[in-house]
């Protein structure tokens, strides 16, 4: 929760989801002095970029180019951000959009927490990081990541004992046991959906079995086991703590398949995948990388060569199907493969460390929250050829992956013509209103 | 540091009330925890030593010797020395006051 | 025209600076001793004040900078803390508080590149913070209040292109207010899509796209529309564009005469460049185009199918009964396997759209004229799109039979045998290698897409081209729209092969960049720019080779002893600051604002000059790396 006193129950633009997309459409709407709230459900905004490694094709590293923007978004006059929030609905009728949030309780007061961490060194109890995927530890009560923002403390009550040890070491009195759940509405000239998307259960492909091995990890993990700073410091396979010598990655391990009822292609897994095993080859230079792969869409721009560097410094490609993934002896994992370009030659290949490409699904549920139906894929509409970020419903657009899987570019870009669109829409229901009845500007948020 | 007020207890005696009522027992999990990384210090007070070592010392899995390491890696209760064929091995910090930063840096992560 | 606000006050004759040293609740005191450094740094000539706090950023803290500025009448603030990233912006709005201008406030991290860096070592970090903010005191015996840069612009865009990506951007830039000059070279609006009778994934034509689009652009008020009108001179920057137009063709009348167009010259704040793509035309021979007349390009086949009648395709006088489609012509091509283009270079990009392309008009045909066989020979199949999937999936259905190659072995396309024009023989990959001989009526290369020969717009424009010739976005990931020249943005398929829906994307996000550039009647300037002093400037026009932005610095005429001489001066809305002229300027006339040559000096001297505790300096020597 950025603060508890609501300023203004009116915003021209609320923006839903402050990962990549909802920040730059927050900030490209407030460029343009719309009053923006964007909304986050979890406690940070920064959406999966901020945990990336680096990004493909030029290698940046993730937080170092995602930070500024985040920065840029939280502190700039026209946008508040409120954190650990939900939207449940979304209306839109007589003109008006409401939006039915739902703050969740941090159980720390933000306008008092200065973002220390002495709660966080006091607190006794470590559970599974989601933020490092689980391969790291959080304490019950902690500033979520490093480059958070806010930068406040959060106490998880799935893990807290309520030893009170956070309120001792508090300097501000901010921690707050009594917070509850709490449920506003605000209205909307536009609303702006960047709700992104989830990946698919890595265990739902049966005849993979990541379910019995610690080795069969999601790329997610693998992003945060590149990080400078992971939850190890460096790359070992998760069972043991071995340094891994030859990983193998699955391609459309949760998407283009029938069998799981992802047809589609999840777009950036072929390029994540590439630059991944890039990354490995510079951390463990004597490490096997191993690529099983279908097709390899490599459409960007620079993105066809990064795909032949990657040929270059000795990835293996190797066009298969992956049949089954089982757990052998010493902890490593046996892939049966259909060798494609064997005649469907069917081999078996150890690894000691499996990368499973899961597929993008969408998050946000549009009959539920927007009282309209879905694509077939299940993500949003987009149902004008023309407003392509125009989800059907008056008022309500989106970009990013909440309108179908895309890298970062791509949802940046559209981020930029959600914003267009929402901003037009603004100017021509406005058009008769003079500029004195719009609201007044909002106070800043009340920041790091 | 300060003290615990009658409001700050009435109030974490109502949030642990609440957390009964919907049936959830953070208590359990916390004692498995502790019980976990003492076991573990005390594996690690003979010398360094790697995940198996340790996993073999203490009768926990591997995965939850390797996540435990991560959490003391982080808050500065560990540390990576050395590594013995594939497998990085781990030392006890001698205790002191707990800061952030003070882990043993990238190894083999790339750098930003 | 070019005013610059910034107050060039006299400096205070006596600096009275307040330093506040942030103990961050231990992560920096547990290391670093802040008491000590507080009470050494007030040996430092000018420093005033300086006190310690637990938490600086808190509410208290920041109160206590602010009485503090008033009460002591502080002209100079520091903070040491964390990293300016998490709160030089906070400090800077506390200092203002107190009623001190933000840029007489200097942040030193003695956290991040202070305690964490070298928890091993507290007394060197102790020392080391110390002379960091020895230097930066010293600094601020320079500092100068400023101000951002503000300069008057206007609020119209040129759109240059009238395809659908300057239609969209046009649209939507006029529906914000901001007005608009589209510019077309060609005789007509509609560019490219025109020739595209059914577009994926809707099946929608391209005529009734632009139609729409067009019909905004003709009854909007705020849009001037020129076609058969090219761009003859660009000058200015942000905000201030000055534009010559003219006629297209100085040699054909009938472009004039259709266009109408006439010399003209605008004054605009942003311009979109929205100049489309050519399509790849391959060499002769190259997959036996031109050497057969049934191979056939894309495009060529677009307009073939949708010309065709209900009882099938005829090419040449003949029945097409058997269709190949070649993928990758012009695209992922391999140095030393393809032809170089004239720049001899290979195209080594995906064009993204075209495995699409393929199976949509495949299926296309299909549906129309079931009997078709149709034979499809890709290295790999790219429908990534939305929907994309599904035509694969369709065509594989259909019957559509695919060969997969390698790109270093591309297919040979032969005059055929048994009364077929021509053959494709190639090794198929998905069945183990095999050579296997194709007979087909007609070959479809499946053209990719190319930059158009840009040559004067790209001059006139100053952009940079990549490797691919398309030209470069100023950041591939996060400012995909924007160009290295602040105003300058890009729309579509000028910038890299897209689909419809992802160009149109790309125009309303360049729309969105130029309403936010044009929000105001005026643009903000970063304060940090360049600046001459023209007292001592000599003439000698060293900094001029030295830019590397045209026009930011100018040859200006002033009367001195009764001559006239040449001195050099900057233009703040093309000057980057980025420093290149001030070391050659020979009697240092020349400075950074903000970032003066006097300020790193006094940097140095104060970081030499620092008064140490009686700690033994060479504990600084280890303070650096990691402490085992």
């Amino acid at each position: 929760m950025q603060n508890s006193q609501v300023q203004s129950a009116y915003f021209d633009v609320v923006v839903v989801g402050g990962g990549i997309s909802g920040i730059q459409a927050a900030l490209d709407l407030g460029d343009q002095d719309h009053k923006v709230l964007l909304v986050e459900r979890s406690a940070s905004i920064g959406g999966k970029m901020i945990s990336l490694s680096k990004t493909f094709p030029t290698l940046d590293c993730s937080s170092c180019i995602t930070t500024p923007k985040m920065s840029a978004a939280f502190h700039h006059p026209n946008i508040q951000v409120w954190t650990s929030t939900d939207v449940e609905r979304v209306e839109s009728s007589d003109g008006v959009r409401k939006v039915h949030l739902c703050r969740h309780p941090t159980y720390v007061d933000n306008s008092l927490c200065i973002g220390c961490r002495l709660c966080e060194y006091a607190c006794p109890v470590e559970y599974p990081d989601p933020f490092e995927e689980g391969l790291g530890a959080q304490r019950a009560i902690a500033v979520p990541f490093t480059n958070a923002l806010p930068q406040k403390a959060v106490l998880n009550p799935r893990y807290c004992i309520a030893c009170g040890a956070c309120i001792k070491a508090c300097p501000t009195d901010a921690v707050q046991f009594d917070q509850r759940e709490e449920r506003l509405t605000v209205e909307a000239g536009a609303v702006v959906l960047t709700t992104g998307f989830a990946l698919n259960s890595l265990e739902l492909k049966r005849e993979y079995n990541a379910a019995r091995s610690a080795n069969i990890i999601s790329p997610l993990q693998l992003e945060r086991l590149l990080v400078p700073h992971g939850p190890y410091g460096r790359v070992l396979r998760p069972s043991d703590g071995k340094v891994p010598g030859n990983v193998a990655f699955v391609l459309c391990a949760g998407s283009r398949d029938q069998s799981i009822g992802v047809l589609y292609c999840s777009r950036f897994c072929c390029m994540y995948s590439i630059k991944q095993a890039m990354l490995l080859s510079g951390a463990l230079p004597t490490a096997e990388l191993t690529i099983y792969y279908m097709d390899i869409r490599a459409f960007g721009k620079g993105h066809e060569q990064f795909y032949q560097n990657a040929k270059a410094m000795g990835i293996q490609f190797v066009k298969a199907k992956v049949a089954s993934i089982e757990p052998v002896t010493g902890d490593d994992i046996s892939l049966r493969v259909e060798l494609e370009e064997e005649a469907g030659r069917v081999a078996e290949r150890r690894h000691d460390l499996v990368v499973l490409a899961q597929g993008a699904i969408p998050v946000f549920e549009p009959a539920k929250a927007l009282n309209t139906p879905a694509a077939e894929d299940g993500f949003l509409r987009q149902p004008d050829s023309v407003k392509i970020t125009w989800t059907g419903v008056e008022g309500v657009f989106a970009a990013g992956c909440a309108l179908g899987p895309k890298d970062i570019v791509d949802s940046i870009v559209e981020a930029g013509a959600a914003a267009m669109e929402a901003s037009k829409f603004l100017a021509m229901r406005t058009a008769g209103r003079s500029p004195a009845q719009k609201p007044d500007r909002l106070a800043n948020p009340v920041g790091t | 540091m300060a003290k615990l007020t009658d409001n700050h207890k009435a109030a974490l005696k109502r949030f642990r009330d609440q957390r009964k009522e919907q049936g959830e027992d953070p208590a359990e999990y916390a004692k498995q925890f502790r019980r976990e990384r003492l076991a573990i210090e005390a594996a690690l007070k003979n010398g360094p030593a790697t995940v198996p070592a340790i996993a073999n010392a203490t009768g926990l899995a591997g995965k939850q010797v390797l996540w435990h390491l991560a959490g003391m890696r982080k808050y500065g209760l560990a540390r990576e020395v050395d590594q013995d064929g594939d497998y990085p091995r781990y030392e006890l910090i001698a205790a002191g006051k707990e800061t952030q930063g003070k882990t043993d840096g990238a190894k083999n992560g790339a750098r930003c | 025209m070019i005013r610059s606000t910034a107050q060039v006050e006299s400096v205070a004759p006596e600096p009275r600076i307040g330093v506040y040293v942030c103990r961050c609740g231990g992560n920096i005191s547990d290391v670093i001793d802040t008491e000590k450094v507080a009470e050494t740094i007030k040996l430092v000539p000018g420093v005033r004040v300086s006190k310690v706090h637990s938490f600086m950023c808190s509410e208290p803290g920041q109160a206590m900078i602010a009485e503090d500025i008033k009460k002591e009448q502080l002209n100079r603030v520091v903070v040491a803390s964390c990293s300016p990233f998490l709160h030089e912006l906070t400090f800077r709005v506390a200092v203002r508080r107190g009623g001190l201008n933000p840029y007489l406030y200097e942040h030193v991290n003695i956290r991040e590149q202070g305690s964490w860096s070298h928890h091993g070592d507290p007394e060197g970090a102790t020392v080391k913070a110390i002379r960091l903010l020895a230097a930066a005191v010293h600094r601020l015996y320079h500092a100068e209040p400023l101000e951002q840069i503000r300069l008057p612009s206007h609020r119209r865009a040129l759109v240059i292109g009238g395809g659908i990506a300057g239609l969209k951007a046009a649209v939507d830039l006029a529906a914000k207010d901001v007005g608009v000059v589209l510019v077309e070279r060609e005789p007509q609006l509609g560019g490219r899509l025109l020739g595209l009778a059914s577009l994926f994934p809707n099946d929608e034509s391209g005529r009734a796209q632009i139609d729409r689009l067009v019909g905004e652009v003709q009854n909007n008020r705020n849009i001037e529309v020129l076609t058969g009108t090219v761009i003859k001179s660009v000058s200015g920057f942000l905000g201030n564009y000055d534009i010559a137009v003219g006629p297209a063709s100085a040699g054909g009348a009938a472009d004039v005469e259709a266009g109408g167009a006439k010399e003209k010259k605008l004054s605009v704040g942003a311009i979109i460049v929205a100049t489309g793509h050519d399509y790849y035309r391959p060499g002769s021979g190259e997959y036996g185009f031109k050497r057969y007349t049934q191979v056939v390009t894309m495009p060529e086949f677009i307009d073939l199918l949708a010309g065709a009648s209900r009882d099938g395709i005829e090419f040449n006088g003949q029945r097409i009964r058997r269709i190949g489609f070649m993928h990758c012509v012009g695209s992922r091509q391999i140095e030393g396997i393809h032809q170089p283009q004239a720049d001899g270079r290979v195209n080594d990009y995906c064009s993204r759209v075209c495995c699409t392309t393929v199976l949509h008009q495949a299926l296309h045909a299909k549906r129309r004229f079931p009997y078709l066989a149709v034979f499809d020979f890709h290295q790999d199949i790219r429908t990534y799109g939305r929907l994309h999937e599904d035509y694969y999936r369709r065509a594989s259905e259909a019957g559509v039979v695919f060969f997969r190659f390698h790109g270093d072995e591309p297919p040979l396309v032969e005059g055929g045998v048994d009364g077929y024009p021509v053959q494709v023989r190639l090794k198929d990959w998905l069945t183990w290698g095999e050579e296997i001989v194709v007979p087909l009526d007609l070959l479809v290369l499946a053209v990719g897409m190319v930059a158009r020969d840009n040559r004067e717009l790209v001059n006139l424009l100053k952009l940079p081209i990549g490797a691919d010739r398309f030209f470069q976005e100023v950041h591939p990931k996060l400012r995909p729209v924007e160009t290295s020249v602040n105003g300058i943005l890009l729309a579509g398929t000028a910038q890299a092969p897209m689909t419809i829906e992802e160009t149109l994307a790309s125009a309303s996000a360049a729309a969105s960049k130029a309403a936010c550039l044009l929000a105001h009647d005026s643009v903000e300037l970063e304060t940090f720019k360049a600046r001459v002093d023209a007292d001592k400037c000599i003439g000698c026009g060293l900094c001029f080779p030295e830019c590397a932005y045209e026009g930011a610095l100018v040859r200006t005429n002033v009367e001195r002893e009764g001559k006239t001489v040449t001195l050099a001066s900057v233009n703040p809305g093309l000057c980057v600051g980025c420093g290149a002229c001030v070391p050659v300027c020979p009697t240092r006339a020349i400075d950074l604002q903000g970032w003066t040559l006097s300020q790193f000096e006094a940097m140095v001297d104060g970081l030499l000059s620092a008064p140490l505790p009686s700690q033994p300096a060479t504990s600084e020597s280890s303070s650096h790396g990691k402490a085992h």
